[in-house]
């Protein structure tokens, strides 16, 4: 079985399953542990605090001393007196241990998310976890989990801390079923190298998984149960090639994209999160080509306000300095939920209530969007994209709002950069045929095609039955990306490609042929890219095969 | 008392690892710390309080450091403020 998940570092893992699960938080009080509940919370605390020192001198030598301060930060947590008094209290009011500690973390978390700050709910999430291991202690669930073997771990989210513990060369692989790309894991995990999921929808952890063989694919965000003979083949190769040109591929670092016979392109990187420019980087991207904003509001309890954002795209863009940031705007819907959004049950999402679409519903959210985005571009080479356009209405409808927050900043005396580049997505079948006019009004396009395939060939793209109909490969695909590359130049603006066929090695030729400007693609794959790029002569390719029957 | 100012800037703000560190600190002496953000002031000696104070990037913050050890603490203090935040 095949389960999708949405990538924290890339790579292959193939080995037996551990599903882990944490234990219970709370439990009935009852008389079997003869002291009293003050005395068991001063026993975990003590014990905790140890564990958080071995923690520290662990992830000293493994992930460095700036990391390793997370774990100093929760020994001070576990020993602050405000801390104490709150479990006090608890045990006081009849609580056992374990649950005073679970609702005094709780109680000074919410403390600090009241205070509408989004970094703060973060670091709520913090005393959570100190919280969670002293109550480990005394459910007897502290102890390391062993491993003896290759293993791939499954769990619903996992503690940074129970990570850290884990014997590294045996880990091969591991899948946060609900975890997110934000969390304190996902940064070790990042910085461990661990080819790591997350966000599975359809997985349910049972212990029935134990011992059996999965494979932990964080090259296309796959987690593929029991795999049959030919898909572990399938994959044993994949690891091996992957591994091998790994290597070969540095020499390509720092070298321009071009094509055999000469034709420059750029490759650009997909991602959805700050901590993800590091990979960037260390891949050589030469820009960001979609920055997935709808993480923001993916990770957030309620509208990220105004500042939070400003700050959040102001740091990626001064990482990024002179290179081209692009930075897609609210593409909430569809497979993407935000419950905070109030959106109506649909009997079709895909083809509802999403993207640009909300936002003419709810133009305040919208607004604040685009004013933390032009308050932030001065910090470096910012561009915006708006998803799912279908019509010139659409457009005149985003600049209007554009100029607006424009004309309120020069109110305010806010410097912004006013030659922001702004731009649309081409991923649905009427802005493509519409690309002419549309050419006219916006200062780039970038081809959606896992989007512009489903509503052209009318699949829905996580339906697995329709597997073998949905071809992204499709003539009529194939026709309406040339269609709109033309008409993007015949306007003197530029065309790039985000979405899965940006790198896939046989669109490669087609690609360069029709001139295509950019090409955007996750981390692990601008490399790959460029190097297949630089074995093409585009004056040589024969593109009618693509886009026509014989 | 040794007073100082500094301005915040590391772009997540006074987050938990960083605040673990300066409170790590001000620990280490027998002088009494206080931090003050936007009007408000907490014991710089007490993670929560710090944490709570939901110091972001570029905000400007008054360490006050009073007792035996005064002089070398605020200096102590300041140089951890300026590797980490």
């Amino acid at each position: 079985m095949q389960y999708k998940g949405r990538i924290i570092f890339e790579g292959y893992a193939i080995a037996d399953v551990l599903a882990y699960e944490e234990a219970n938080k709370s439990r009935q009080k009852n008389l079997d542990h003869g002291g009293d509940e003050y005395e068991r919370f001063v026993y975990a605390r003590q014990s905790a605090l140890k564990t958080f020192d071995e923690l520290y001198e662990t992830a000293l030598k493994t992930v460095g001393e700036e990391k390793a301060a997370l774990f100093q930060t929760y020994r001070l947590m576990a020993e602050d007196t405000d801390f104490e008094d709150l479990v006090r209290s608890n045990i006081n009011d009849g609580q056992t241990a374990e649950d005073a500690i679970n609702n005094a973390s709780k109680q000074i978390a919410d403390s600090f998310a009241i205070l509408d700050d989004e970094y703060m709910k973060q670091r709520a999430a913090d005393v959570i976890e100190v919280g969670k291991n002293l109550i480990n202690v005394l459910s007897g669930n502290n102890e390391l989990v062993h491993l003896t073997k290759p293993t791939i771990l499954i769990c619903n989210d996992l503690a940074a801390s129970v990570l850290m513990r884990m014997d590294r060369r045996f880990l091969k692989g591991l899948v946060l079923i609900n975890g997110n790309e934000n969390s304190h894991v996902a940064i070790f995990a990042r910085t461990l190298e661990l080819p790591t999921i997350c966000g599975l929808n359809y997985f349910n952890l049972s212990s029935t998984h134990n011992g059996k063989t999965a494979i932990v694919d964080a090259i296309r965000g796959r987690l593929v149960i029991e795999p049959t003979e030919d898909e572990l083949k399938e994959y044993k190769e994949l690891e091996k090639e992957y591994l091998d040109e790994g290597s070969l591929l540095k020499k390509y670092i720092g070298k321009p994209t071009v094509t055999k016979d000469g034709v420059k392109l750029k490759i650009y990187t997909n991602i959805a999160s700050a901590l993800e420019i590091e990979n960037v980087k260390n891949n050589d991207g030469e820009g960001i080509g979609l920055f997935r904003s709808e993480f923001i509001y993916l990770a957030s309890k309620t509208y990220p306000t105004e500042g939070f954002q400003f700050n959040y795209y102001r740091e990626v863009l001064e990482e990024m300095g002179k290179k081209e940031v692009v930075i897609r705007t609210i593409d909430i819907g569809a497979d993407k939920e935000v419950a905070y959004f109030n959106l109506a049950k649909e009997e079709n999402p895909a083809l509802g209530l999403r993207s640009i679409r909300i936002c003419r519903k709810q133009p305040d959210v919208f607004y604040t969007q685009l004013r933390a985005l032009y308050r932030a571009s001065v910090y470096g080479n910012l561009s915006i994209m708006i998803p799912m356009i279908v019509s010139i209405d659409e457009v005149k409808f985003f600049k209007d709002m554009i100029k607006k927050v424009k004309e309120d900043l020069k109110k305010d005396n806010i410097p912004f950069n006013d030659k922001v580049k702004v731009g649309i997505m081409i991923e649905t079948p009427a802005a493509a045929i519409m690309s002419d006019d549309l050419a006219k009004h916006v200062d780039f396009f970038s081809i959606g095609t896992n989007d512009l395939s489903q509503y052209t060939l009318a699949c829905d793209r996580l339906n697995p039955a329709l597997n073998d109909t949905f071809n992204k490969k499709h003539y009529a695909i194939m026709r309406l990306i040339k269609m709109t590359v033309e008409n993007a130049h015949k306007a003197g603006i530029t065309c790039s490609m985000c979405g899965e066929l940006a790198r896939d090695p046989e669109m490669l030729p087609f690609l360069a042929a029709i001139h295509i400007d950019e090409l955007s693609c996750s981390c692990a794959y601008v490399l790959k890219t460029r190097k297949a790029l630089a074995e093409i002569d585009s004056k040589k390719v024969d593109i009618s095969k693509y886009l026509d029957p014989k | 008392m040794q007073t100082f100012t500094y301005t915040i800037r590391d772009k997540e703000g006074v987050h938990a690892r960083p605040a673990g560190i300066v409170v790590a600190e001000a620990r280490k002496y027998a002088s009494t710390a206080t931090i003050t953000s936007k009007g408000r002031t907490t014991d710089l000696k007490k993670i929560f309080g710090v944490m709570g104070l939901c110091i972001k990037f570029g905000e400007e913050i008054t360490i006050n450091v009073t007792g035996p050890d005064e002089e070398i603490a605020a200096e102590a203090i300041q140089k951890v403020f300026a590797l980490n935040l």
